[in-house]
């Protein structure tokens, strides 16, 4: 399915409202862009703009969706940030990015991500069983840690990048790579706009930490087990308080006409 | 002994397989700010991106050029580097969090045994991105140096671009 035909089978079972009166009739293609280039909207932090809701209201789906004034150079003017309001919502969207810059790009890939979504769509039935994995993220936490002990601390200060840095190293892996996918470019948003920048640690040798995010232009995956939620681990990480570690791979094919890569 | 190089100046650094280590050290006062970078070419200037040494990849593919980030040092073992490689440009890369236009002064040092060379830079930190400093080349059975000092305000990969026209 693609993300168009995706947008056709979210809106025959989701309702979109605005919440404020200078935007009429929103859609689920809306972009945060248009809300950073008008000045009304710049000096306001964060708003409230839109609400969600399941069609069938015994299903009790509800998102609210602000808008953020903020912004990366290269990665975002403005986002979106969604907060699921309902448990049935929270079970949905569990594991996944809360931020985006195309409202229709956030439904694309909570439908590619969440396997409660794809049933509902196709079922319409909401009583669907979620699994348990919280206990594989305590397994990669002891894991992580296991795997840092056989290293010296000489070995492991030659391999840790500074944390306070991070944006820095965004910005780079932005300017000096290609274009980065949809998929990246929401995954770096979240980190930089969510407190879970604070969990990671970012690293520059790719092989030395096999439970670590790796990080391209075009894919997001835990190097240990591609089928990890990266999402989902990061919360967890937040709330049990560790680090994850994380590799960002340059591939040096950007450079010329980077500005033209703003979303 | 300490030698002060200008823009264009070319030093003779050591003969091809002569096994010697050449330290590059870049002292600034905002570390934060700059960063050291090299890219190794062949003849025809092509770059494998395994071969481009920085914060994010600190050691050549060959291993003969490591990086520290800490210290800003970078070593190499002018023996063990690649026999492809023809020329190792070394580039500083600026990036300031902080909006205002300040002052950014920094020295390279590149030390051969007793004997040190010296380049002194300074820039804007939102007038430029990206410097080349200078580059590390093959001339016959000699590895020279030669004083660049050329200012970008773009990004380095623009820049290398423009002025090697490298290919990844």
């Amino acid at each position: 399915m693609n993300k168009q035909e995706c947008i056709e089978w979210i809106k025959s079972y989701f309702e979109i409202e605005s919440l404020i009166s200078t935007l009429k009739d929103p859609d689920f293609n809306i972009k945060s862009r248009i809300f950073y280039f008008k000045d009304v909207f710049r000096s306001i932090d964060e708003l409230k703009i839109l609400k969600i809701y399941s069609k069938n209201k015994k299903h009790n789906i509800v998102l609210e969706v602000y808008y953020v004034t903020d912004d990366f150079e290269g990665l975002f003017h403005g986002y979106f940030r969604i907060e699921p309001v309902t448990d049935s919502a929270r079970k949905i969207f569990k594991n996944m990015s809360r931020v985006c810059t195309d409202l229709g790009y956030f439904f694309y890939h909570a439908y590619q991500h969440s396997e409660i979504l794809k049933k509902y769509i196709v079922s319409g039935d909401i009583d669907y069983i979620i699994e348990d994995d919280e206990n594989f993220f305590e397994t990669v936490k002891k894991n992580t840690y296991l795997e840092l002990s056989q290293y010296e601390e000489k070995q492991m200060n030659q391999m840790i990048l500074s944390r306070e840095k991070f944006k820095k190293y965004i910005t780079h892996f932005i300017h000096w790579n290609k274009k980065c996918s949809e998929e990246v470019k929401t995954f770096l948003m979240h980190l930089w706009t969510t407190s879970y920048k604070n969990c990671i640690c970012p690293i520059n040798n790719v092989n030395a930490v096999d439970y670590s995010i790796k990080v391209d232009t075009q894919d997001i995956f835990f190097q240990k087990n591609k089928d990890l939620s990266v999402y989902g681990l990061l919360e967890y990480a937040q709330t049990h308080g560790f680090i994850v570690f994380l590799y960002l791979q340059f591939d040096f094919e950007g450079g010329n006409e980077y500005d033209s890569k703003s979303y | 002994m300490i030698q002060n190089l200008i823009k264009g100046q070319k030093v003779e650094l050591c003969k091809i397989s002569e096994p010697v280590d050449i330290f590059i050290k870049m002292k600034c006062e905002i570390s934060t700010s700059i960063d050291l970078m090299l890219w190794m070419m062949n003849e025809k200037n092509q770059v494998d991106k395994n071969n481009i040494v920085f914060y994010n990849q600190p050691y050549s593919s060959c291993k003969s050029i490591s990086y520290n980030e800490d210290q800003k040092i970078i070593k190499i073992s002018m023996d063990q580097i690649d026999e492809q490689i023809k020329k190792i440009v070394c580039v500083a890369t600026i990036y300031d969090e902080i909006e205002e236009n300040r002052e950014l002064n920094f020295s390279l040092e590149i030390r051969k045994n007793e004997q040190t060379f010296l380049i002194d830079s300074g820039t804007t930190s939102q007038e430029y991105q990206s410097i080349i400093i200078g580059e590390i080349y093959l001339y016959k059975n000699l590895w020279k140096w030669n004083t660049i000092s050329y200012e970008s305000e773009k990004e380095i990969v623009s820049c290398m671009k423009k002025v090697y026209d490298v290919h990844i």
